[in-house]
């Protein structure tokens, strides 16, 4: 049943994956022209790797690649290495403009359509795991589709629900949400108990959080929620109700 | 008590939702007066570039095949093999979903007490999943000989995540770190020594186990 269930969140993410990624086409990209007085290159995608060659103000080179916020360029004379954003961005397009690159930023995360996060935490003091997709609407407004597996000593739950995440003031970097929710729950037993079988039951969810800003396309999220489990049958009259809270992050396209 | 806190969320809930949805009418009814008034200057002519971002080759994602070591407290070490597929945040930082399957061995009680199986075939398999985050600490470079020198990374990793044993579903959660050789630009070759941590009920009393796995992989950038 794991397997089962790990390889399914994989397909799932593969899935998604594909489909967020535009894989490159053939077709060549056009000569950049450096603008800077130098560019360092470094050997590969990051600060900390050593500087291999430099190439200075009106050297053509072409993008080959990029790895987060770093571009792998060929010089004309075919040596390769890798260039931050940050110095990329005065290269000149055969046109005469400037090369400018997408910068990943906050006014991007609030302009976001698909987001994908993860979180942990503690759920009716058993851990709890969550992956979840989101899509936003409006600014303010987006709808989330939320998978959670609480593995417990006497218990194991599954969550299944669908939420409606409001964030009043997108513009914070610290930035408050509500959300409500609604969506089903299977709790099993656990096998040394010599226990009733497993149930399912509808639940209702509400709750505060906050998203905080990290980089690029990084966000991090905390939330508290309070669940009411519609549990009521002939045998038990009472709903249960769970409190859970979790901390996560959020990657957003 | 209860329902006093259930209303406060809902009262807050719907006036921000009329009140966000009234801000934003707002917002648009001042962008079609602007689009009026720039209409009427002139536009200038300027060629756009053919150059489209979209199209240069990113490479954030990873996707990983391993095969391994698992040692599996009190049930011996087996083979371990499995998927992982990683986000590159930034330089620095990875997000990773990992999954595995193992097959214990016997105990040693089982094996003394001479074909009494505490466990069936069935719930003797290993099967977990991890998410985890990376963090590369040493980036660098290695030198095979003169001519040759290959990109590196050292990284620490943790992560949480479920294993289901012995015919349990288990909070599991990982630690340990890892060495990265990247043999080309796209083709990294990895090798990890992770300890995986859950509670095990399987000779009566709940004790907290240690798992020590160590990997290797191959992974694909795309």
């Amino acid at each position: 049943m794991k397997l089962f269930l790990g390889n399914t969140l994989f397909a799932i993410l593969l899935v998604m994956t594909a489909l967020t990624h535009c894989w490159a086409d053939d077709e060549p990209l056009p000569l950049l022209k450096i603008a800077e007085p130098f560019i360092n290159l470094h050997s590969g995608p990051g600060q900390a790797y050593p500087i291999v060659n430099v190439i200075k103000r009106g050297d053509l080179v072409t993008i080959v690649r990029r790895q987060t916020d770093w571009f792998e360029i060929r010089a004309d004379d075919g040596q390769p290495g890798w260039a931050s954003r940050d110095e990329m961005q005065l290269t000149l397009l055969p046109t005469g403009e400037n090369f400018e690159v997408t910068d990943v930023d906050e006014e991007l995360f609030r302009n976001r359509d698909w987001s994908y996060g993860l979180s942990g935490g503690e759920f009716e003091k058993a851990a709890i795991v969550s992956i979840f997709s989101g899509y936003s609407f409006t600014e303010n407004l987006a709808l989330e589709l939320n998978f959670s597996d609480s593995p417990g000593n006497v218990s194991s739950s599954t969550l299944l629900k669908l939420n409606l995440i409001m964030q009043p003031f997108p513009d914070l970097t610290l930035s408050p949400f509500f959300s409500l929710g609604v969506g089903r729950i299977k709790v099993e037993p656990s096998a040394t108990l010599i226990a009733s079988s497993a149930r399912e039951n509808t639940m209702m969810q509400a709750g505060v959080g906050l998203h905080y800003y990290l980089s690029r396309r990084f966000v991090f999220r905390f939330e508290y929620n309070e669940y009411v489990i519609l549990s009521a049958n002939n045998s038990d009259d009472n709903n249960e109700e769970i409190g859970e809270w979790k901390t996560g992050f959020v990657v957003f396209f | 008590m209860e329902n006093w806190f259930r209303s406060i969320f809902l009262t807050l809930f719907v006036s921000t939702s009329i009140l966000s949805s009234d801000l934003q009418a707002a917002d648009e009814s001042e962008i079609v007066q602007n689009d009026d008034e720039q209409s009427s200057l002139v536009q200038p002519q300027i060629e756009r570039s053919e150059f489209d971002e979209s199209k240069i080759d990113v490479d954030d994602f990873e996707i990983t095949i391993f095969t391994g070591l698992l040692s599996i407290e009190d049930f011996g070490v087996n083979s371990v093999t499995g998927f992982k597929l990683a986000y590159h945040i930034n330089e620095s930082v990875f997000v990773q979903l990992e999954t595995g399957q193992s097959d214990a061995d016997e105990t040693s009680f089982e094996v003394l007490n001479g074909g009494a199986p505490l466990l069936t075939d069935d719930e003797r398999s290993l099967d977990y999943y991890q998410f985890n985050v990376g963090y590369n600490v040493f980036p660098g470079e290695a030198f095979v000989s003169n001519e040759t020198t290959i990109n590196n990374a050292f990284y620490l990793i943790a992560g949480i995540g479920d294993s289901e044993f012995a015919g349990d579903d288990r909070y599991t959660f990982n630690y340990g770190f890892g060495y990265r050789l990247l043999f080309w630009d796209s083709v990294a070759f990895n090798a990890d020594l992770r300890d995986y941590v859950f509670d095990m009920d399987v000779f009566g009393e709940t004790e907290e186990t240690h798992n020590i796995a160590y990997t290797f992989s191959l992974s694909l950038y795309f």
